[in-house]
């Protein structure tokens, strides 16, 4: 569950203000705002990347702040997947996505064989199998924003947010992405997701609760209609 | 691990000890073989080779995972330069009987850990690598310029020590002085190792790094802390050796295509000692005909394989 | 090229000596040039003064060339030798500037510097030309190295003579000493000149036939010069000033063989194996073995470091200003050191 109270949200400027707003576990939301309304801005305060300007936030047991004072916490508490990952030379996408255990490995970070198991398995779900050991930099966008949701599974954390997910790719793996993120937070109780997007149909179809951020408020719609959603922004 | 990984690192090994053997038979085919020379000139020759080449290597790699840029390395980012200030200041200012060789070591290791941190300061203003090049050159013209101020006070004596030890040189390291070297590549090595996991989460970036649980911060501080260990204890018994550390982290990661860092380090470690090794042995065969400073041949062999890293990148 | 008078008075020579070549064999033939034993420097004389000639040592065909008919009051010299050379006979009080007064050991020289009679240049190849003009040089001698520096070119373009000295490049030593002859002309004491190079050369033939008669008798150490420099031993190559007062003293040197006049460069493994033949070590630029130690720790690992080292250390600026005209102490000296000292030496002490 997280919990957000009488919180201030932004950085020089406020962006955000919430009174009061709870989500319950084992659900996934995606966030809806027009461009600059703050989406990025939110995710950061909920990963504790942003200090709060003034109120409570937390993911489940643990206060944002809680979070970002302790890092190994957070990194198993909570995941965040970027909106752009540019690639490395020399990493595969196998080592990767293997960075998602890192959390979990020993001083001199070597996988155990569950790791290396979990790491497969997770990689043939997002059907990556075939490109593990091709070098990060020469991914296409779209493979690249895979693996960074197949870094965020593996890393195994009740939490999980994710700044634009789907921007680079396709109309099957959009599909593939929700599809993989319903199965990731109904697979255990204790799971939520986060994730920003514009793509406002596909979320109705499937549907997702939206997160609509307007006008510096946040509210949650479940089953909504498009109208009711158009109005709103 | 990866599995292919441990044959080049088996290799590399092996290769270490045949260029080793051909280092100290070398010297014995030309018909000397007295045990002063042996212990005296030989082992610390080669020893001097073998742990300046795996710690300039080493603090290559490491640099280049704290600035998140194959080109950094220890002596274009003027990590040299900063040791080598605080040497000259040792050796033109300091009275002769202040001079030890601890305090050598203890001064080149304070100049390198400021030069380091002051380029890593000026590397999160500018976020591009030609400027941070610049900006490293600059700075060693800049301790170059103190040094020739610091130098029309001193005695002929003094310029002339001074200008030896800025050749570079793994032929200056007496046997006394090998152990000291050898306990501060081996300790910069350990710790290395024990950064292994923050290293591995660096190369996605702070951010990234920061939310898969790695203290950031203490990662950064312990990667200068033990660069300097390494670049400054190796400058003040061996002078500033160039293009090893920039070279051999970059061959490493082309040959093994791995971010691992234990593959990396441990390559690295064995690869560095193989070039300043198979240098040295170089220089020993020229030896009757022509004598080559070492970074003659750093240089030789370094700087074009720089050159071409510089023009694959763009 | 054309651009400085000098340089077209030397030209124009040259092409003059090219036209009449025979006339000149008449007038300037071998038995008349007054110097027996240099290479480069060529003296002759006639009824208005003295024909000069220098030759550059790198190419044989550029000569200069010039007439001095009246002496110079005020000159500035660059180099310790030449200083070393006008106080020899007795004529420092000419010297109007010199280079590099901290290394300065005539004291007469010294005092007048102090007095402020005398102008400090600093450095040999940097230089103002102002300072050489404030100093109201009329010439000026400096240590050639076979190409002018931009400021003697502008120093003749004000109409002040420079000569270049190539005394430091003859390999023998009275043929280094020889140059004193035209320090004498410039400084019009030609007569004292000579008789005092008569002298030098005196002592020097005297010692050498003694040095050989002792030598039958006696078997002298094999000798090494110079030190480690970084990973190289400097020292004077087989056809150096220094390697022929060597054989001339009596002993063996180890680079009696090596190529060159100037300077040869040695692996630090083959100083090791040839070393264990050497007895005797000369100049290693320290005085004492705790600096030759402080300077290289491994120096006490030299097959000869136990044994007999001299430097002149003791003298280092007074060996620099005066081996070039006194090879006659120089060779007193090293034939002392052969025979263990009884006497003081000139320039050297013992390394202890």
């Amino acid at each position: 569950m997280i919990k957000i109270e009488n919180t201030q949200i932004g950085h020089q400027q406020l962006l955000i203000s919430i009174d009061e707003l709870k989500l319950p576990a084992g659900q996934l939301y995606a966030l809806i705002g027009r461009n600059g309304s703050g989406k990025s801005t939110f995710l950061h305060s909920l990963i504790g990347q942003l200090p709060l300007r003034a109120g409570q936030l937390s993911l489940g047991n643990f206060s944002v702040q809680a979070l970002h004072n302790d890092h190994l916490l957070r990194a198993k508490h909570v995941s965040f997947v970027q909106s752009m990952f540019a690639g490395v030379e020399a990493l595969t996408l196998h080592a990767y996505v293997s960075l998602g255990r890192l959390p979990y490995l020993g001083a001199f970070g070597r996988m155990q064989d569950k790791d290396l198991s979990f790491v497969d398995e997770v990689l043939s779900r997002l059907n990556l199998t075939s490109l593990a050991h091709r070098a990060t930099q020469n991914l296409s966008d779209g493979e690249r924003q895979l693996a960074s949701l197949a870094r965020a599974i593996v890393q195994d954390t009740p939490y999980m947010i994710l700044d634009e997910p789907a921007s680079f790719l396709d109309y099957f793996n959009r599909e593939l992405l929700l599809d993989q993120l319903q199965n990731w937070v109904q697979s255990n109780a204790k799971r939520t997701a986060i994730f920003s997007s514009h793509d406002i149909d596909l979320c109705l179809e499937k549907g997702i609760k939206l997160l609509v951020l307007h006008e510096q408020k946040l509210t949650l719609l479940e089953n909504p209609s498009k109208k009711e959603v158009m109005d709103l922004l | 691990m990866k599995r292919t990984s441990f044959p080049v690192l088996l290799f590399m090994l092996a290769l270490l000890i045949a260029l080793s053997s051909m280092h100290l038979f070398g010297l014995q085919a030309q018909g000397i073989s007295n045990r002063i020379v042996f212990w005296e000139f030989q082992i610390p020759r080669l020893l001097s080779a073998v742990l300046a080449g795996a710690g300039l290597s080493l603090s290559g790699l490491l640099m280049q995972n704290l600035f998140q840029n194959p080109m950094a390395g220890p002596y274009v980012l003027g990590i040299n330069s900063g040791a080598s200030l605080l040497i000259s200041i040792l050796i033109l200012g300091a009275g002769p009987s202040v001079l030890n060789q601890l305090s050598y070591a203890s001064a080149a290791m304070m100049g390198a850990f400021l030069a380091a941190s002051f380029m890593f300061l000026v590397a999160k203003r500018v976020q591009n690598i030609q400027s941070l090049l610049v900006i490293g050159l600059m700075f060693a013209s800049f301790t170059g310029a103190v040094e020739s101020v610091l130098q029309s006070f001193a005695a002929p004596e003094q310029i002339k020590q001074l200008f030896i030890w800025n050749m570079g040189s793994l032929q200056q390291m007496s046997a006394a002085q090998a152990p000291l070297l050898a306990v501060f590549v081996l300790v910069g090595i350990v710790i290395a190792l024990f950064l292994i996991k923050g290293l591995n989460a660096m190369v996605l970036g702070d951010a990234q790094a920061r939310q898969l649980g790695v203290k950031v911060n203490f990662l950064k501080v312990s990667i200068l802390f033990v660069t300097a260990l390494l670049a400054g204890s190796i400058t003040a018994y061996c002078g500033p050796i160039a293009f090893v550390g920039l070279a051999i982290p970059n061959l490493a990661r082309a040959i093994l295509r791995t971010q691992d860092h234990l593959v990396l380090i441990l390559f690295s470690v064995l690869a560095g000692s193989c070039f300043l090794v198979a240098i040295d042995v170089l220089i020993l065969l020229f030896d009757p005909w022509m004598s080559i400073p070492v970074n003659v041949l750093t240089a030789a062999l370094g700087a074009p394989y720089v050159a071409y890293l510089m023009l694959r990148r763009r | 090229m054309l651009r400085s008078p000098t340089r077209f008075f030397c030209l124009c020579i040259f092409f003059l000596l090219l036209g009449c070549k025979d006339q000149q064999k008449l007038e300037l033939s071998a038995k008349d040039n007054l110097c027996k034993y240099s290479k480069y420097l060529h003296i002759y004389q006639n009824a208005k003064g003295y024909k000069i000639e220098i030759s550059n040592p790198d190419q044989q065909s550029k000569v200069q060339a010039f007439i001095i008919t009246k002496p110079f009051e005020r000159i500035a010299v660059l180099s310790a030798t030449h200083v070393g050379m006008l106080s020899a006979i007795h004529q420092q009080q000419k010297i109007c500037a010199v280079s590099d007064s901290k290394y300065l050991y005539n004291p007469i020289l010294k005092k007048r510097l102090d007095q402020n009679l005398v102008t400090d240049l600093r450095s040999e190849l940097g230089f103002s030309s102002e300072k050489v003009l404030r100093s109201k040089a009329q010439v000026v001698i400096y240590s050639g190295f076979g190409n002018e520096s931009q400021q003697l070119k502008r120093l003749e373009e004000a109409n002040i003579m420079s000569i270049a000295n190539y005394e430091w490049r003859e390999n023998t030593p009275l043929a280094r000493a020889e140059w004193v002859l035209l320090f004498g002309i410039l400084s019009g004491q030609f007569e004292e000149a000579r008789q005092f190079f008569k002298r030098v050369e005196g002592n020097y033939l005297r010692l050498q036939k003694q040095v050989l008669q002792h030598n039958h008798s006696n078997q002298l150490p094999v000798l090494i010069s110079g030190n480690l420099y970084g990973d190289q031993w400097i020292a004077p190559a087989g056809q150096s000033f220094e390697a022929r007062i060597y054989k001339d003293a009596g002993f063996a040197y180890l680079f009696s063989k090596a190529q060159g006049s100037g300077s040869v460069f040695k692996s630090l493994p083959e100083i090791l194996q040839k070393g264990t033949a050497v007895g005797l070590w000369l100049n290693p630029g320290q005085p004492t073995r705790s600096r030759l130690l402080k300077q290289y720790p491994k120096a006490k690992f030299f097959p000869f470091f136990n044994k007999r080292i001299f430097c002149y250390t003791a003298h280092t600026n007074k060996y620099w200003e005066q081996v070039a005209v006194r090879p006659d102490w120089l060779l007193e000296d090293l034939s002392q050191i052969a025979l263990k000292p009884t006497k003081k030496m000139h320039f050297y002490a013992l390394v202890k």
